[in-house]
């Protein structure tokens, strides 16, 4: 068993078989096999207790079918189930992606890390700068010059408007 | 002993109250989230805030789409051409659609590819519907020497090409080509240059005999339309997907198959001899789905799949099986004997054609055939061993 601990002292229990889906986890693990029950705490900073929940979540749906995803084997119903479960899983709002794109990358979860970056992406695709600014709520910090003139000129084909 | 616990965590510091989304994540990860987009997408983001004015340029992936020449030319000009050599570059996409007949000019194109030869790109997809494929074009592809994956599509060819040598090409995994016609002996030629091949998708007009031979390819999907004799000689091969309006002799050697996927449309009473001799080839494999759109007008309805008062061939290994067809009287009996010859089958999905779609006659023909191919499944379901 190892223990997961959330920036807000929140202590979370996994199998370590479920938790070697991070290879961050995995190499630490095999670092330190053998050694007391203690090693076997993690401290993972930066993460409030939302973001590992959602984590092993997605952990223990995976590890109902490893690695099958990749082959060809799994049957298309299987597949289809985990992509529909994969959408409704990343269906929630950009500042939980960010921490799992976050979380993901630290703990090195490849398809979780791919799976939010790709959502994120999604999300972004086909919007102006002023939607994908309220949408991620970034500060304009242009004076309104750069922003009508100096910032469109230099790659004046982003900005016209026909998309196809 | 070290008895402190392990400590994982990103450079940045926890603040709780922040209210941007993007800002506390670090450079490499939103160039990540960046490279997922159209380059015009991401180009976009340049008006959000400082930060991002140069980010977007340090996408690991260019995709420019467009159906405008001059918008298409100051977007690879901007991204491409203009791309410091440090950046690394992953991946460049390049979809032109016109809808009027112009094509780029050849030394356009020839420029881009260059570029992206000198970034030592590893994915190439070129999508041009008016693209004529010069010889100095694929010569310039065919010298990247970087290349993992490699997809053309360009239907804009009517006359046989030649193709360059690919002994540069010593990673490529992954090639896709969708061209017009492709001639059978240069394609062998490449087949035996390209050493480490896995992936190999064609979708081209071939002659009516070919014959494809290689060492080390696993995925293999044709898509054609004249072939009448196909020889594989693959021992490689695990997974076989074709694609075609008829179903052609095949012969050669596969004994690794392990998935097949045939799709056949309009097939006619010329297909019914090669039809038979197709479940033979493959019947090693584990997996097999069979999608049989028969061609209404002839005369209908025919043996296919196995001529009358034959037995099907032992399916020693196959596992799961996926058919969809209209189930009348002669496919009907091919099923019935396939399920019997096959002793490790686990799951079978059997899909009738839109019954609605079809006269009255053949609707009964297809909702009788259902009833007894239930009766089947329900007979092997208990009894798995008698069978």
């Amino acid at each position: 068993m190892i223990t997961l601990i959330s920036s807000d002292k929140r202590k979370f229990h996994v199998l370590e078989e479920v938790a070697n889906q991070s290879l961050t986890i995995r190499d630490v693990i095999e670092d330190r096999r053998g050694r007391r029950r203690a090693d076997r705490i993690i401290l993972v900073t930066n993460i409030n207790s939302k973001i590992p929940e959602k984590v092993i979540v997605y952990w223990l749906r995976h590890f109902l079918m490893p690695e099958e995803i990749a082959h060809a084997s799994m049957s298309h119903k299987k597949a289809e189930k985990l992509k529909k479960w994969e959408a409704k899983f990343f269906d929630t709002d950009i500042d939980t992606l960010n921490d799992l794109i976050l979380a993901a990358d630290s703990l090195d979860i490849p398809s979780l890390f791919d799976g939010a970056c790709e959502k994120v992406s999604d999300i972004l695709k086909n919007r102006s700068a002023e939607e994908v600014g309220e949408i991620s709520k970034i500060e304009n910090e242009f004076t309104h010059e750069e922003e009508e003139e100096e910032i469109p000129s230099e790659n004046a084909w982003v900005w016209r408007n026909e998309f196809a | 002993m070290d008895l402190s616990p392990i400590l994982i965590h990103s450079d940045l510091p926890d603040d709780p109250n922040r209210v941007d989304n993007f800002s506390n994540l670090p450079d490499e990860l939103i160039i990540s989230i960046l490279s997922l987009l159209h380059t015009c997408d991401a180009a976009r983001t340049s008006l959000l805030a400082r930060r991002f004015c140069r980010l977007w340029e340090s996408s690991t992936s260019i995709h420019i789409f467009s159906s405008q020449s001059d918008k298409f030319v100051a977007m690879a000009d901007h991204a491409l051409l203009q791309r410091n050599i440090t950046n690394s570059l992953l991946s460049l996409r390049l979809s032109y659609t016109s809808k009027s007949n112009k094509s780029l000019p050849v030394s356009l194109i020839s420029s881009y590819l260059i570029k992206a030869r000198n970034l030592n790109i590893r994915h190439l997809f070129i999508h041009d519907s008016t693209l004529n494929l010069e010889p100095n074009i694929l010569s310039i592809i065919f010298s990247i020497n970087s290349l993992e994956s490699l997809h053309i599509t360009s239907y804009r060819l009517y006359k046989e090409y030649s193709l360059p040598a690919a002994t540069m090409l010593t990673c490529l995994r992954i090639l896709r080509f969708l061209v017009f016609r492709i001639n059978s002996a240069k394609l062998n030629q490449l087949l035996s240059e390209l050493c480490c091949l896995e992936d190999l998708h064609l979708e081209t007009m071939m002659e009516h005999d070919i014959s494809l031979s290689s060492h080390t390819i696993r995925k293999l999907k044709l898509s054609n339309s004249r072939t009448i004799y196909l020889g594989l000689y693959i021992p490689t091969l695990e997974l076989l997907h074709y694609e075609s309006n008829r179903v052609p002799c095949f012969r050669g050697e596969i004994p690794s198959l392990r998935e097949a996927v045939f799709i056949f449309d309009d097939v006619g009473e010329k297909d019914i001899k090669a039809g038979s001799g197709l479940l033979k080839y493959i019947s090693h494999a584990e997996k097999l789905t069979l999608e049989i759109n028969e061609d209404t007008e002839e005369m209908y309805p025919f043996p296919l799949m196995l001529e009358p008062g034959k037995v099907a061939p032992m399916f020693s290994r196959l596992k799961h099986l996926d058919v969809t067809a209209c189930f009348h009287d002669f496919n009907l009996e091919a099923v019935v004997s396939l399920l019997h010859h096959s002793p490790a089958l686990e799951s079978v999905s059997l899909r009738p054609h839109s019954l609605l779609e079809q006269t009255k006659e053949k609707r009964k023909i297809g909702l009788q055939s259902c009833l007894v191919m239930l009766m089947v499944i329900a007979a092997m379901l208990i009894s798995p061993t008698s069978i």
